[in-house]
């Protein structure tokens, strides 16, 4: 398997790409910078990427030059199409066990939180306590109505019940 | 975490689905689905027993709801008669897969002294009622219910500007976890806080709601849309959503919730 630098202009994103990794380019950039480029990016013979989307917004974001590809030129281009589409849903089969994650994630003094793992530590001490002074009621949201454009508190208004919305029916025997 | 689903206790007929109760159609469709947390509402429920014995046997853990909010949409019910019917139910459907019973928290219409006169008709039958506070039992009354209540569910409601504000909540949790009280906060779908407040319990609508539009999804995304004449299918998928919904939040805060 060749590895081959491409400039980042040399390469585009496929058009109809269907999987929507914007809330992941921010982690892919952090960890791009944290650990480097490990992962090529796979694209067709014309510069069209296959599977790499993320890292190559990811490297747009970061501003790199160029990027580590791996041309897939012994694919027809509809293993290309199917290729692109089961490398993402692959993943989706996999699951984490959570008990040998906790126990990977403790010895970590890398923040974790960059790439994509939540905070699971509440510091109660910086919580305030809950006193007189600290509750402070929610005041009320003032709504107009739609029909005789009256302004009001929202407490004066019938809400509209959503569970109702589903037609109720009676127990099927 | 423990997110329980609640609505499954309702039903739809649609063109190409059918008619079903809800959790029919769920077990028809995957008889094998191991249901985990679901609340069911009281008042739904009472009218329809057979509904309710299925959600009971194939929930691993049920909460029930008093119904309250349904006197609450202007529903004409005696309210004293309907919490000994209550009352009733929960001496004859009690049983170990049933977390509690929330009470009658209808402080908005009869006021607080007979609220408590109502939950102590409920508590005559089972050590499981789980108060509900609202701003007008004062903060003080807050503290009370946690030190009365120390060991066990307590409740605070979890709709955008009615009780607590959004910033408040950590502090809320933080003080009844001093008595070693678990925490349900009734009603709360959304994602910004279940990512950041460690509650308990909280119960979530949104996967029927979502089915109302025909939308499949969880955690904000719509994954999928359908037309009516598919509501079934997509009230399935979509509880099927809110069981990964119930899995990530479980796993993400166990460590901190250890329930």
């Amino acid at each position: 398997m060749n590895i081959i630098y491409k400039k980042l202009n040399e390469i585009k994103p496929y058009e109809k790409n269907p999987r929507k990794n914007d809330d992941a380019v921010e982690y892919v950039a952090n960890s791009i910078k944290e650990f480097g480029f490990k992962v090529p990016i796979v694209i067709d013979k014309n510069g069209i990427i296959v599977t790499g989307h993320t890292r190559y917004k990811a490297s747009q974001q970061l501003g790199l030059e160029e990027v580590p590809c791996i041309i897939a030129d012994d694919l027809s281009k509809e293993q290309i199409k199917a290729f692109r589409l089961a490398d993402n849903k692959v993943s989706e089969k996999s699951n984490w066990d959570y008990g040998l994650l906790d126990i990977e994630l403790e010895d970590l003094s890398l923040n974790m939180e960059d790439f994509g793992f939540d905070n699971i530590k509440v510091d109660w001490d910086s919580v305030e306590d809950l006193t007189d002074s600290s509750y402070d009621e929610p005041s009320h949201r003032m709504l107009e109505c739609p029909f005789c454009h009256h302004i009001d508190r929202d407490i004066h208004f019938k809400k509209v019940d959503t569970d109702t919305n589903i037609e109720k029916i009676e127990e099927v025997s | 975490m423990k997110i329980f689903l609640s609505a499954i206790e309702g039903g739809s007929s649609c063109k190409d689905d059918g008619q079903y109760m809800f959790i029919d159609y769920i077990l028809k469709e995957k008889p094998d689905l191991k249901m985990k947390w679901n609340l069911v509402s009281y008042y739904y429920i009472r009218k329809a027993p057979k509904t309710f014995e299925k959600i009971k046997n194939h929930s691993e853990l049920l909460l029930v709801d008093s119904g309250a909010h349904s006197f609450q949409k202007g529903t004409k019910v005696d309210w004293l008669e309907y919490t000994r019917e209550y009352a009733d139910f929960i001496k004859k459907n009690d049983n170990s897969n049933i977390l509690g019973y929330f009470e009658m928290d209808v402080d908005n219409i009869i006021g607080y002294d007979k609220v408590l006169e109502l939950r102590k008709i409920l508590e005559e039958v089972s050590d499981k009622i789980i108060p509900v506070w609202h701003k007008n039992r004062g903060i003080e009354e807050f503290k009370k219910m946690c030190r009365d209540y120390s060991g066990k569910i307590i409740a605070i409601t979890g709709f955008k500007n009615e009780d607590i504000k959004d910033e408040q909540y950590l502090m809320f949790l933080k003080y009844a976890k001093k008595y070693n009280c678990k925490v349900h906060c009734l009603g709360m779908t959304r994602k910004k806080i279940l990512d950041t407040v460690p509650f308990d319990f909280v119960d979530s609508s949104s996967w029927v709601q979502q089915s109302i539009y025909g939308r499949v999804g969880s955690r904000g995304k719509v994954t999928k849309e359908f037309s009516k004449n598919h509501r079934l299918t997509v009230v399935l998928l979509n509880y099927l959503e809110g069981m990964k919904m119930q899995e990530h939040y479980y796993n993400k805060w166990k460590s901190v919730c250890k329930d």
